[in-house]
């Protein structure tokens, strides 16, 4: 079968709208579900610091000290018993090597360290020592 | 009536870019709406690489201590006899001390964390690899 030249010219157009569509769509979820990553962090009022440069590696739990210096995991307030528990839990998962499991302490800027002070010492009880301290990054600042 | 062949071409070669800037457009739109919301975050070593190997080697060398402690309303952070009072001058402080050795940080019960925050970020400015925050019982 011969094609004349305007039939080849249909052939070669490529329809882009369906493939656009598509693109959105994925774009629009995967920016949908890394907000929804942010939002599910307390929102807190940490020191206004650039951080650490070096490399980080990944941290496995987050306990949040709010204004009023209570702790939270997961956005769930929780007591000191229940923290060593989950802290606990943590360690068994890490094989009980207290260097595999990373601590991020995010506290609120203006409680006194009293609140930092005891919670770094119920972590250096079970061997902890390798926690982070939050910060947020200031504008214009940069880690 | 006959069209020449170049016209004809160029309408059927031409992609419709209506669809792409729209998708642009709203991208644009969606960075410049969050950008100004979410707040960036980063955070700060407490311990020594050392310790979260979990040697715990006893050093005999001198320890050097960065103390925060408060002085009326004012924060002041304390490198043994040396007290100081604003940023510049304790990343100045610190950066004199020797780096291998390390450091100690410990800041008082009633210091604001943001102070203690300033330390431990003052000691990473100061090219310190080894910083340990102690906590004061």
């Amino acid at each position: 079968m011969r094609f004349t030249r305007a039939a080849r010219r249909r052939f070669m157009m490529f329809d882009m709208t369906p493939m656009i569509d598509v693109v959105l769509q994925l774009i629009i979820f995967f920016m949908y579900t890394s907000q929804f990553a942010q939002l599910a962090r307390t929102p807190i009022e940490m020191p206004e610091e650039a951080g650490d440069k070096a490399e980080h590696k990944p941290i496995t739990l987050t306990i949040d000290i709010d204004a009023t210096g209570q702790l939270l995991v997961e956005g769930e307030i929780v007591t000191s018993d229940e923290l060593d528990r989950l802290l606990q839990i943590e360690l068994d998962k890490a094989g009980g090597d207290p260097a595999a499991v990373r601590v991020l302490i995010r506290p609120d800027r203006t409680l006194p360290s009293l609140h930092l002070n005891r919670l770094a010492d119920r972590l250096a009880r079970l061997g902890l020592r390798g926690w982070r301290l939050g910060t947020s990054v200031p504008m214009g600042g940069g880690a | 009536m006959r069209f020449a062949r170049h016209d004809h071409a160029d309408e059927r070669d031409l992609l419709p870019m209506t669809s792409l800037i729209d998708v642009v457009f709203l991208l644009l739109i969606y960075f410049m709406v969050t950008a100004s919301f979410t707040a960036r975050e980063n955070d700060l070593a407490s311990a020594l690489r050392a310790d979260e190997q979990g040697t715990g080697r006893a050093s005999d060398l001198l320890p050097q201590i960065l103390s925060v402690e408060l002085a009326g309303d004012a924060v002041v952070y304390r490198i043994g006899e040396r007290a100081l009072s604003d940023r510049a001058s304790l990343v100045e402080m610190l950066s004199r001390l020797n780096k291998d050795m390390g450091v100690f940080v410990k800041a008082s019960n009633v210091v604001p964390i943001e102070a203690t925050a300033t330390a431990l970020q003052s000691c990473t400015d100061a090219g310190f690899v080894k910083v340990t925050y102690v906590p004061t019982s």
